[in-house]
Order: structure tokens, then sequence, then C-alpha cells
């Protein structure tokens, strides 16, 4: 049953959509009676809009559905159904109407012909110009809007408007002058021909095409007929080729110059061209003609250039990256390889600090290839850096080579320019067309501009190899530096395309970049970890990430820091570190850190302090030894450095090393002092907490300041309530020198050398380092004994 | 255990069955301090904490629940956040884009997502954004979803 109505349904709907159909035809078909005849169309047009007064005009017409049409207007009479008809001429502006009828009706169309008034006139020519003997001449004149002339000079009388006339034969060595003035209702004019007579005989002209000479490969050859001849005056040369390989003559600097563009042959060749002179007379002399032998290129030739990657700026702050802006920059150092097209070997290689340059062998198919590499090591003197950027896996291990791209083949001919332009991958409508070949080299072009404030501060650098790992399959939001014990530094940049790009975020470029120069000048004990900027977290991640931020934006000029993110990359996080925030100041604040660096605007001596006594500090890496440090090192800038710290909330006149009086606690009875001070054969108790978060947070670690007045071993004991798992790490100057930390409380020897050594306590809940401890507060125990 | 299990899966076809886009929870959103926070990205972040927690164990190719709540740590503008699409887990209601004008510390915003683990090291990832004191920061925050087999 339900069935059968869905198959009526059906039915019915059909029907009556075949009726709206044929209602929509306007009810054709739907009886016997005849359809209307339809209207009738005529179309008219003109081969032009304007005529000069006394001209006619073409016009041209055609129907449709008509059978008779009528011209009216400035024309009359049956027309036929179409054609073209010419009418004039025309003294004022003329309307030209067609109308025709059908069994459907009428139509017509019409068009308006503008008349112009002619431009008074007069020419006078005599041909030929030049006579001889008894020849003779014909004089031919024209005129517009005049109504007669009178001729003087050689000739003499009235002339109609127009007409022509033969003159002479004339006297040998004279010249005739052939004047006629022409009067008109709105004006007079005159003008007037020459015909020279010469004496004697016209000798030919004679062609010089200069003489036989050598040029080489894909040499310009200027070809000169200058050395020509004639009684009189050459008018015109033609080059011609006769032999040789067919090359393409151009014009060239004289009307008997031609020029050419050698081809590149294999031996010497022979290139043979005519040049035919014409004189004065219209009279062409013999041929000349001049063989160029080309000689093969050299064996080696040279080749210049440059590599440029394709560039995508940030648009305005917020708005992410701008891929309609993109441009070719520059970018110079890197590893810059010629391969021979056909094996792929490497036929020269080099670095340079401008435009590339190299003897490559001629008319050999070649390709650039550009490598993301910048290396200066020994046996060059200082200064010293490799940075590399490839693709690697979360070891740090290589999943393919640096990266590098290769250009088109080209042939070296020659010798001269061949750049080399790596595409971004991206269109100018921010969709990705093609392989990010130019990330590498955008990300290395940063590190350059970096490396080059550097060198302005510290002439002779001796940086450790750093690789630059970066991907299109790097995770967004994974951009981070790291050095693992005995590894090479590395910096990860996130390249995952609609979630978080940094190739062309300058800013965090240089942030981790900056964490590299700190590990490779001076030192930095932070462990790391996420941060935000409103969070209060450990001093060292503090002065880190703060330093990272301030080091970028003070070698670039800039302290805007943006970073694109989101689809299409179109959003970006942004922040000025010129400005001040004030939602959380302090020694744990790397934006306190990062504001004070950027108002102080002194790298030159942050560079001092970075590698020198911060380098060198017995106390943790944190804003308190480095502006220690900073005021020892430079008295001068100790008041505005000061005027900075008490900005932030940080002690000022008094500050040390430990930051021992410091009063800012964030609020919290479990933030100082910043050192417990911890004696031999002593026992103190901190507390390690969340309360502002785990992992690198403020006081998830606590520290504790230990003299060791003489040598010998030393036995630390730490320890909490039971369930937690308390850790324990003695550092001498950054170098931590403890066994592992265990799973619970932690007693253990060392042997030390007098000094002053930080230890680091805390519980493992806390510091994010075991997952099955729930972070909390914990009060630990800490004893020291000789033994 | 089997028996939270199955009260949990019923609960989620019973939110497939719906079919809007954002799942609307039939019962209490968890207490914020019973969820997890997500883990957050390296790079200097935004100032919201994102927690979770899941409905059930997730298994391997089954739909489960996941709520997350959103809570701005300082008073910022222009909250938003966004689901990148990932392999590993594939978000079946829940994942549209969010954005509200005014984010405060007080305020949580919620949302409700069924997402299926594709794989064993499956997790949601989303990506958030917060204006504060003229600036903008962002941070990408991954949740996991890691089925055991």
């Amino acid at each position: 049953m339900g069935l059968r109505t869905l198959t009526l349904r059906v039915r019915d709907a059909a029907i009556i959509g075949i009726v709206l159909v044929l209602a929509g035809c306007g009810g054709g078909g739907g009886g016997g009676s005849q359809p209307p005849a339809p209207a009738p169309t005529v179309s008219l047009s003109a081969n032009v809009a304007q005529v000069e007064e006394g001209g006619s005009v073409q016009l041209t017409w055609s129907s449709t559905g008509a059978t008779s049409c009528t011209a009216s207007g400035g024309w009359s009479g049956p027309l036929a159904l179409s054609g073209t008809q010419t009418v004039g001429p025309l003294t004022q502006p003329t309307n030209f109407v067609v109308t025709c009828s059908g069994p459907g009706g009428t139509a017509s169309n019409s068009g308006l012909i503008q008349v112009s008034v002619p431009t008074p006139q007069v020419t006078v020519e005599a041909a030929p110009s030049i006579v001889r003997g008894d020849q003779t001449s014909l004089l031919t004149w024209t005129s517009k809007t005049m109504t007669g002339c009178e001729a003087s000079g050689s000739w003499s009388g009235s002339r109609p408007t127009s007409g022509s006339e033969t003159v002479g034969p004339f006297t040998p060595g004279t010249l005739s002058q052939f004047t006629l003035i022409c009067t008109g209702p709105r004006t007079s004019l005159s003008a007037g021909a020459f015909v020279i007579a010469r004496i004697g005989t016209n000798q030919p002209p004679v062609a010089d095409a200069g003489p036989d000479r050598t040029r080489g490969s894909a040499e310009r050859v200027d070809l000169s007929g200058v050395r020509s001849q004639d009684d009189y005056t050459i008018v015109s040369g033609v080059w011609t080729q006769v032999a040789g390989p067919s090359v393409v003559l151009g014009p060239g600097n004289g009307v008997l110059d031609a020029r050419f563009t050698a081809p590149i042959v294999a031996a010497d060749t022979v290139l043979t061209f005519a040049l035919t002179v014409t004189d004065d007379e219209g009279v062409t002399g013999a041929a000349d003609t001049v063989d160029i032998t080309i000689r093969p290129p050299p064996p080696l030739v040279t080749i210049t250039g440059f590599v440029s990657y394709e560039r995508v700026p940030h648009d305005a702050p917020g708005r992410g990256l701008s891929y309609s802006s993109q441009s070719f920059d520059v970018v110079t150092d890197v590893l810059v390889e010629v391969l021979d097209a056909a094996t792929q070997s490497v036929v020269a290689s080099g670095s340079f600090p401008g435009n590339f340059q190299f003897d490559v062998p001629s008319t050999t198919d070649l390709r650039l290839r550009a490598t993301a590499f910048l290396s200066r090591q020994a046996p060059e003197p200082l200064p010293h850096w490799q940075i590399s950027v490839r693709d690697l896996d979360e070891n740090g291990a290589p999943l393919g080579a640096v990266y590098s791209y290769t250009g088109p083949i080209f042939n070296s001919a020659v010798g001269g320019a061949h750049t080399l332009a790596i595409p971004s991958g991206w269109s100018i409508g921010g969709q990705l067309v093609g392989p990010r070949h130019a990330a590498p080299f955008a990300i290395l072009a940063t590190i350059h501009g970096t490396l080059d404030r550097l060198l302005a501060l510290e002439p002779a650098p001796d940086l450790p190899p750093l690789l630059i790992d970066w991907s299109p399959t790097n995770r967004g939001g994974e951009t981070f530096f790291t050095r693992s014990a005995g590894g090479t530094p590395r910096i990860i940049l996130a390249g995952e395309a609609d979630v978080d790009t940094d190739e062309y975020d300058p800013a965090v470029i240089r942030h981790e970049f900056g964490h590299f120069v700190m590990y490779g000048v001076s030192r930095s004990d932070s462990q790391g970890g996420a941060h935000s900027f409103d969070e209060r977290v450990d001093m060292r991640v503090a002065l880190s990430e703060g330093f990272a931020t301030a080091f970028g934006a003070l070698t670039a000029g800039d302290s805007q820091y943006r970073d694109s993110f989101g689809p299409a990359q179109a959003s970006s996080g942004f922040f000025d570190i010129g400005g001040d925030s004030l939602l959380v100041e302090g020694w744990y604040s790397e934006t306190s850190m990062q504001e004070i660096l950027w108002d102080l605007g002194n790298l030159p001596a942050l560079w001092q302090v970075l590698t020198g006594p911060l380098r060198d500090t017995d106390a943790m890496t944190s804003a308190f030894a480095l502006f220690t440090a900073l005021k020892q090192l430079r008295p001068d800038l100790a008041p505005t450095l000061e005027l900075l710290l008490s900005a932030e909330r940080i002690v000022a006149t008094t500050i040390d090393a430990y930051g021992t009086t410091e009063l800012n606690n964030a609020a919290s009875p479990n933030v100082l002092p910043v050192y417990t001070p911890l004696a031999l054969g002593g026992s103190v108790q901190v507390r390690s907490t969340n309360e502002f978060g785990v992992g690198n947070k403020l006081s998830t670690h606590r520290f504790l300041r230990l003299n060791v007045p003489a040598a010998g071993n030393v036995r630390f004991r730490a320890s909490a309530v039971a369930g937690r798992d308390v850790d324990m790490l003695v550092f001498r100057r950054g170098q931590s020198l403890g066994p592992n930390p265990g799973p619970a409380n932690e007693d253990f020897s060392l042997f030390l050398q007098p000094g002053d050594y930080v230890v680091d306590v805390y519980d493992c809940g806390n510091a994010d380092c075991n997952p099955s401890v729930t972070p909390g507060p914990v009060d630990i125990t800490v004893s020291v004994t000789t033994n | 255990m089997m028996k939270r299990t199955v009260i949990a899966n019923a609960f989620v076809y019973a939110l497939l069955l719906m079919g809007c886009g954002a799942v609307q929870s039939q019962s209490q959103p968890p207490p914020l301090e019973q969820m997890k926070l997500a883990r957050q990205s390296g790079k200097v972040s935004v100032p919201v904490d994102v927690r979770y927690q899941l409905r059930a164990a997730p298994r391997p190719d089954q739909p489960v629940g996941l709520d997350l709540a959103f809570v701005a740590r300082v008073p910022g503008q222009n909250l938003r956040f966004e689901f990148p699409q990932a392999q590993s887990v594939t978000i079946d209601s829940g994942g549209t884009a969010f954005a509200q004008q005014k984010a405060e510390p007080k305020g949580v915003v919620r949302r409700s997502l069924v997402v299926t683990p594709r794989s064993e090291a499956g997790e949601v990832r989303v990506l958030v954004s917060l204006d504060v004191e003229g600036a903008r920061y962002f941070g990408v925050f991954s949740i996991p979803v890691r089925p055991d087999r």
C-alpha cells in the first residue's frame, strides 16, 4: 500500500511538472493556432563615425523578419533587406535611418555621422628632385580648402588647386625652386619644391663592408658600412648574410650599420655578410662582403649571480602572513654548487658574501644548487660558526640531507649571469602550490642577519655548530631550543601549515637563536618548558626566555614580536616588549626580564656580562646574577638599571647574585628567600609548591646556598613525608654534580672542592617529573654533613 | 569497570544520535578540579588553561566523549579556539571553532566533543588565542586520547 501511494505521487508530480513547463513556454503548442510572427530587427553600421567636409561614408545594414526596407534622413529610397552603400559628399552632420517592415511589425535603426572641417593644406613635390643632362622633373601639387594658386620662383602664373606639370630641362649646376601660394576662404598657404641639376653623369655608390675580423662566441658583432662612398650622398644600406650559420641581423647605430650576436661554435666558423648601398639619386652600387670569423669559447668560462629566496612578510599585527606581498630577497654565504646536469657531479662550489662567481666548463648544461648551510670553520680564523637546516628525528638524527634547492638546467655557453630563485611554494592568494623550498633559506637569512649584528659586538665569536630542524611536518607550537649532553645544539621550528609555521616569523627564530647564543657563549641553567607572559616561573626560566626575546629584539632593532598561526597563517600573536606589561612583575617574570633588557638597550654591555661574569657565576643564572654583574661591570649603567629594576619590582640598590635582599615574594610565604643558606653540618626545611603551577613554575624548585670551606666528602640528604618523590641536585657554576635522582628521598655523598655550591631541591610531583605523585605543597628537609 | 564503560558508551551513542554540531551534555560537566590540564606547546603561550576529561577509556575506532574547559588566567578579549585536523583522532562532533568577545578568569567556557581515536598515539589538539593588554597570545594544546590495545 505504501509503495503504491508513493508511485502515484511520483506520477502526479511528473504530470504537474509537464503542465508548468508548457505554461512557462507562453502557451505555444497548446492548440492548433499559428505562433505570432517575430518582430523584425534592423542593424546599421558605418565604416567611420566622422568624415571631413565633402567626404563620404560607407553604410552597411541588415535585417531579420523584414520584407522591405527604406532609407530616410541623410539618404532616401527603397533599400534591399541588407547591403552596403556609399553616401556623400557630406557637408554637415547627417543622421541616416533604415526602417524595415515585415509581418511582425516595423523596426528602425539610425546612426549620426559627424562632419569635420578640413585643415587647410598645400603640398608640392618634384620627382625626381635631382636631374642630370636634359632630364625633366614632374611637379605635383595638392591643396585643401583652397580656391586658387599662384606659381612663383622658377615657374609663374595661376595654377589650379591641384595638378601636375613637367618642368625642365635645367642648366647643370643650378638649383631651381618651385613655389606655390594658394588662397582659400579662410587662409593663404605656400609650399615649394627644389630641383637640383647636377653636372655630368651619376657615379654609383661604392659599398665598403669593413675589414674581415674575428670575434668570440656569443659576442655582439657590429657591422658598419660607414666607409662606403658616393660622389654625393648615400642614403641607405642593406646588410644580408651570404654564408655561415644563420644569425638574426638587427639594426645598428647608423643607417649603414647592423649587428648580431655571434653563435656559439665548436670550431672557428666564418660568417659572410654583404652590404649594398644606395645614393640619393636611387642608384644602388655593387655589394661588398666581409668575413667574420667566430672563435669557439674557451674551455672555462665565468658565471656569476646570486641566490634569492621568496620571503613572505607579516601583515599588520594580528593579521598573519601577507602572501600577496611576498618577494625575493637575496641570501648570502650559503653553500652554492654548480652541478653537471648530465652527471649531477659537482663542478664547482663555494660560499660567497655577495654574488657567487664560478669558473665552469663552457657550453655545458649545468644546474645551480643552494644548500641551507652557513659555515665558517678552521682553518679559517675566527669567527667560527656552522649552521645547517635539516629535517631531524626526535633524537636529532637526520631524516635527510641538509635542505638544498636545485635550479633549472642552463647552458654555461660563454659565461654570464645566472641567478637561482628559490620559490616559497605559496601562491599570492595563500594556497600551497608547491614544495616550500624557500623556508630553510628564509630561516638562514634571519639567522644571518642576527649573526651580522653579533659580529659587530664581538668580531671573533667561536660558536658551536647548530642544527636547525625545520620541516612541514614539524608540529605547530613545537618550537624550542634544546641541547642534549654531548649532542649538537638544536633549534626545532614548527612548520605545520594552518596551525603554526615559523619559517617566516623572524622574531621567533631570533628568540630561539638567542637561546643558542646564551648557551654557546655564556650559560643558561634554565630547565625550559612551557611558559607564558602571565606566569610566575622559575627564575632561571624567566631569565632565559626574557633574554632570548630581548636578544632577538635588540639584534633586529624591533621591539615587536610576531608569530603567525592558524588557518592559512592568517592570524598572528604579537606583543611589544617596548611597552610595560603590569600583570606580573618581578624576578620570576620573563616579561620583566625582556622589558628591562630592551629598555636598557645596551647589547654591548649585555654581551660583556654574558661572556664573562654570568658564565662563571656561582649562583644560578637569573635576574640576580645577570643584573648584579651588569652593575659591577658597567657602573655607568647602574642608575638606569636600578630604575628599571625598581619599576619591575626587583631589588635594585642592594641586588646581589643570590637575591639576598629581595623582598618581592609574589604574595606567597613559599618564595623567599631566593636561596636558603645552608651550612655544613646544618639542616634546613624548604617548601616545594604547585602554588604557581607545576613543572618550571616558581617555587616548584627551591634553592639552597652552600659554602664548602675545604675539600672533602659531603653527604647530602633530602626527605619529605612518605609518598613523595624528592629530588636534589648539587650545582657548581651551573654544572650538576650529583647522581641521578632516586624515586623517593635522596641521600648521597660527593667529594667537593672548596667553593660556593647551589643545591636545587624539589618535589617531583610539583616539578612534573613523576606523574604518579600528585602536586601539592611539600616540606623538604635538607641536611649536609661532612663524612 | 565494564559497567561504567557500557554506561559511558550508551551516553556517547545518545549524543551521536542527536546529530548536532555541539553535543549537549545530558549530565553535569565535570568539576574543573577533576579535569586534567592539557599540555601546552613550548613557545610563549596563551594565558589560558585548557582542561579536559574523557568520559570513558578510549577504545580503538570507538567514539568517546571528551569534556573541555577553557579558563582564562587573566582578563582578555577575543578568546578563540579551534581544532586542527588530525589523522590520529577524528572529531565527530563539537569541533567547530569558537570565539568569545570577552574572557574572565571566573568565566569557564565548556565544550563537549565526541572523538574517535584512530591510532595509539591519538591526541586532540586545540589552537587557542586571547588578546591581553593590546597584545595577542596563542598556544597549541594537546589532549591525549590513547586507547589501550
